[in-house]
């Protein structure tokens, strides 16, 4: 899906600050995400990425400022709405967060069976369907994630957060740890799923070729502020010391 | 002609429509998608297995009307069928009763083994003179020690009373009252003060020591322990078994005190049996011989509580679930043992007549 001024917005945030204990994490961040966009949210570690993604979830609170996802005030909204909210959020955690207990078949069922009154048939049948969305053997479907490599728990964690088809997905590092092949092909696949589900991505990212295959638009964080934001080209020809070091630094070979 | 919104949160409503849906007799189907308005890989996967079913059911279906930015949904769940969920083979009762045989039997000769690998760490450290960790030790020892001096107080001194009590019920009616000592200074000594200690220390030291261990394990710091060229069970057994040795005799003896101190107490107030005469009776009723055997109970129950401790947490593999499964096992088979422990001790002294 390619930029168009017409997307509604589905993320924004306006003067967001963010402060947890002494440390200023976040100054005065503004931002505006939009529907069937892949946006990059980068920067160095300890430039408050990972923290900007739980305050989006409203697993953490701003101290100042307004975010609203899918229309919605974060800070006005109350507990039920809430659930309502985040049941249209997938979110794929930086290690998976695959219910240890649980088989990779009954890790993805689980939202089914909390939030919908689907026939148990139905719910196996789903749950194999998104199994097999991800790219994933039925025979894996019965294995504990203890038993699984890296990247086979990416993408079960994928089909656990595309489970109740969320219209916003967030991704916490989804190609870290991997090998350049599977995590290339775990690219591809969150680009297929994006363009036929229709999803709106945010992604914390720090892989070059990922953002260089996906994003459609970069964040990127520093200084404690937004230092970059925008069109993927337009960012990586900013003139700013520290997107110059990110993307054309030693270790970003490839420049658009 | 499917209509309206094809999404998860229909889906069972129309799954059930879909169910009382019969086949016309025509042999070519069209389903009609142009009435879509919203489509999800839910409501893709019922139109697909509608039309799976049509087929099977030995009709021509075609799909059309489908709008472009269902299409592409549509072709992805139909590229995907879902596998099918592969079930865990099924096992006879029998054949479970075999493989749960099997399994303990493997269990007790990996504890056996690791019992000898504790030995020769602990025979390597001796004779090769290798810095101890006091260090360890000493927090260990006040940590399992030191810590539970009032839990183990409390309940020693309760069992005390309670035996003093009971027992002062049924020595009252022969006129026997000041017999309440011998009651009391001997099942302390011999029975309740190691045995109560011993539980009390499996479960507080014991399951703490299999959840350190256990976690250590499950986040791969006993293989980094090891790269690192460094003995796992060196650098965490040996100094909990040292405290534990050094400990559990301590507290037995608190446990014999504060046990005949509550006894006392109670014989006072219900029995009339004064603390002078229940002090003066307590030389001729406790015997060195006594005090002894329940002394030497404690390091056999110490090591007991130790191994399985430390056993049970380095067999912890997977997932935090295990290192709790792992917890509850240890604190149930140490006491398990330290009871069995037990029992042979009675047996071995009243074979030898003491």
């Amino acid at each position: 899906m390619k930029v168009s001024a017409s997307s509604p917005n589905v993320i924004e945030l306006r003067r967001v600050h963010t402060r947890l204990g002494a440390t200023q994490i976040h100054e005065d961040i503004n931002m505006v995400i939009r529907a069937n966009e892949i946006t990059a949210l980068v920067g160095g570690s300890g430039t408050g990425k990972s923290t900007l993604l739980r305050a989006m979830l409203k697993l953490l609170r701003p101290t100042s400022g307004s975010i609203k996802v899918l229309g919605q005030e974060l800070a006005a909204i109350d507990d039920q709405g809430l659930h309502l909210l985040r049941r249209r959020i997938g979110m794929l955690f930086q290690y998976s967060a695959l219910f240890s207990g649980m088989t990779i078949l009954e890790n993805i069922s689980f939202p089914f069976r909390e939030h919908t009154d689907l026939s148990p048939e139905m719910i196996r049948e789903l749950s194999c369907l998104k199994l097999g969305l991800v790219g994933l053997s039925a025979e894996v479907g019965a294995k504990y994630p203890s038993e699984l490599s890296g990247g086979m728990r990416k993408r079960a964690g994928l089909a656990r957060a595309l489970a109740l088809d969320p219209e916003l997905l967030f991704l916490d590092e989804p190609t870290s740890g991997l090998d350049p092949v599977s995590a290339s092909a775990l690219d591809d696949l969150i680009l297929e799923l994006q363009h036929s589900l229709a999803l709106t991505v945010l992604m914390v990212t720090h892989d070059l070729d990922s953002i260089w295959k996906m994003a459609d638009r970069v964040a990127m964080l520093g200084r404690g502020t937004l230092v970059a934001f925008g069109g993927l080209k337009e960012v990586a020809a900013s003139p700013d010391p520290l997107v110059r070091s990110f993307f054309h630094g030693d270790r970003g070979p490839k420049n658009g | 002609m499917c209509q309206g919104e094809w999404t998860l949160a229909f889906a069972t409503a129309i799954e059930n429509d879909l169910e009382k849906f019969v086949w016309p007799s025509a042999p070519a189907i069209i389903i009609d998608a142009s009435g879509l308005v919203r489509l999800d890989t839910a409501g893709a996967w019922l139109l697909f297995r509608l039309a799976e079913r049509g087929r099977r059911a030995g009709r021509e279906v075609t799909l059309s009307g489908l709008a472009a930015k269902h299409a592409s949904l549509f072709e992805l769940v139909s590229a995907h069928p879902p596998a099918q969920a592969v079930r865990p083979p099924y096992h006879n009762p029998l054949e479970r009763l075999g493989m749960r045989a099997v399994e303990e039997g493997r269990t007790a000769l990996q504890f056996l083994s690791f019992t000898g690998e504790t030995a020769l760490a602990l025979v390597r450290m001796i004779t090769s003179a290798r810095r101890f960790r006091w260090q360890d030790m000493a927090a260990n020892i006040e940590s399992a020690g030191f810590q539970a001096l009032p839990i183990i107080g409390l309940l020693t001194f309760l069992i005390g009373v309670v035996i003093s009590y009971q027992g002062g019920v049924q020595l009252q009616q022969y006129g026997a009252s000041i017999y309440i000592t011998d009651l009391v200074a001997l099942s302390m000594t011999r029975e309740f003060a190691p045995l109560i200690t011993a539980i009390l220390v499996a479960g507080r030291t014991g399951s703490a020591y299999t959840a350190q261990i256990a976690t250590m394990q499950v986040t791969e710091e006993i293989d980094a322990i090891r790269v690192l060229g460094l003995d796992p069970v060196e650098l965490l057994v040996l100094p909990k078994l040292a405290a534990m040795l050094i400990v559990m005799p301590l507290l037995t003896l608190y446990a014999d005190f504060l046990g005949i101190l509550g006894g006392m107490l109670m014989a006072g107030l219900m029995l009339d049996v004064s603390s002078t005469a229940f002090l003066e009776r307590l030389p001729d009723a406790l015997t060195m011989e006594s005090y002894l055997i329940g002394i030497s109970k404690a390091p056999v129950f110490a090591v007991i509580i130790v191994m399985v401790g430390c056993y049970q947490g380095f067999m912890a593999k997977g997932s935090a679930e295990n290192v709790g499964e792992r917890t509850t096992s240890s604190v149930v088979l140490a006491i398990f043992l330290v009871i069995i422990a037990d029992a042979l001790f009675s047996v071995v002294f009243s074979w030898l007549g003491i």
